[in-house]
């Protein structure tokens, strides 16, 4: 049975607080074929709860979250190509 | 003939007929950034819970993995490390013992601070910071070093609330520390690569052996730990420690927080 979008979305959410950040990284990734907003909730969620002042120059997760969430994007365009309906 | 309809789609949407998942999730989350820089004490009360069912799931987990591996190897390792403890339990009361006595001669002291439990820590953080459980209602400012067990320094407290405050480790990238290393104190720059690691980038005509100790200041020269991999690249000038910390910073359940004249 597929697993609704948004269970997988709150899932990514959730992890960023009971997993390694590691394990999260890759789940999102993972999601990001269903979502592709996922890697930018999990990459903003991780600066929201860790991110403090001279831990890093900016908070980069939520960065790499927006970048892999437009190319989770286009390629979610791409998949989809069927014309007829 | 067959028709073609070409269906006008946004790809960024997962549905665009019922409600977005994806939507409503990171609006939720900018509900968070907010209450975080608006009621940053507020955001940590709501969220020490979460943490600490973290760190119970994580301990479950490492308990239950351990039951896997030969018991007869877990009780031999066991008797050894009873035997170690007591040793260097005895060693610490006489030094303790051997400080006071100089103290009363110099009016010199043993360094208090704030004992105070962590609420998060790595894995779970991927920016090599600590959430601790006190704050500026427990005299916590910001600048205060963090010390673990044995008197070990980890990190500088880098933000501070009224009951929490976060420090910043000195394996956080781009963390630059000053340090020496080797009996001979040979002067050296400790940057943090993240993932608790720690590295030095030296000349390679400095004699560095594995095993060798690297300190900080606190004051004084405080062991932080030792060189458990030199990366020696022939075409290179320099050679690249690879230093251990003296403590497992993914399992830190408490540390010592107090002045120690550094900064980040």
């Amino acid at each position: 049975m597929r697993m609704p979008t948004g269970a997988l979305t709150l899932l990514a959410l959730g992890s960023t607080v009971f997993f390694p950040w590691g394990f999260t990284s890759v789940l999102a990734l993972l999601i990001a074929l269903r979502e592709p907003l996922a890697p930018l909730v999990v990459g903003i969620a991780f600066d929201v709860l860790y991110f403090a002042p001279g831990a890093y120059v900016f908070p980069i997760f939520s960065v790499c979250g927006f970048v892999l969430s437009v190319g989770a994007f286009f390629v979610r365009e791409r998949l989809r190509t069927s014309i007829i309906r | 003939m067959k028709k073609t309809f070409l269906a006008r789609r946004n790809a960024l949407l997962s549905s665009t007929t019922s409600v977005s998942w994806g939507l409503v999730v990171l609006g939720c989350v900018f509900l968070l950034v907010s209450i975080r820089f608006l009621a940053p004490n507020f955001f940590l009360h709501i969220s020490t819970p979460f943490f600490t069912t973290a760190n119970g799931l994580t301990t479950s987990f490492s308990a239950w993995t351990k039951g896997f591996t030969d018991a007869s190897t877990l009780a031999k390792r066991n008797t050894e490390l009873v035997y170690e403890n007591q040793a260097l339990v005895f060693e610490n009361q006489t030094l303790v013992e051997r400080l006071r006595d100089v103290g009363e001669l110099t009016d010199a002291s043993l360094p208090e601070g704030v004992i105070t439990g962590v609420v998060m820590r790595p894995p779970e953080s991927p920016y090599d910071t600590l959430v601790l459980s006190s704050g500026s209602a427990d005299d916590v400012s910001v600048g205060m070093s963090a010390f673990g067990a044995g008197g070990v320094p980890i990190g500088v407290v880098s933000a501070v609330s009224e009951d929490f405050s976060r420090v910043t480790l000195f394996s956080a990238p781009g963390v630059v520390t000053q340090g020496w290393i080797g009996n001979e104190r040979i002067p050296i720059e400790l940057r943090g690569v993240g993932g608790g690691a720690v590295e030095v980038v030296i000349p390679r005509l400095v004699t560095v052996a594995r095993g060798d100790l690297v300190f900080v200041p606190g004051p004084g020269a405080i062991p932080f730990g030792t060189v458990a991999r030199v990366s020696d690249d022939p075409s290179s000038p320099e050679v690249v420690l690879h230093v251990m910390p003296a403590i497992n910073l993914f399992s830190l359940t408490w540390v010592t927080v107090r002045h120690a004249g550094r900064s980040l």
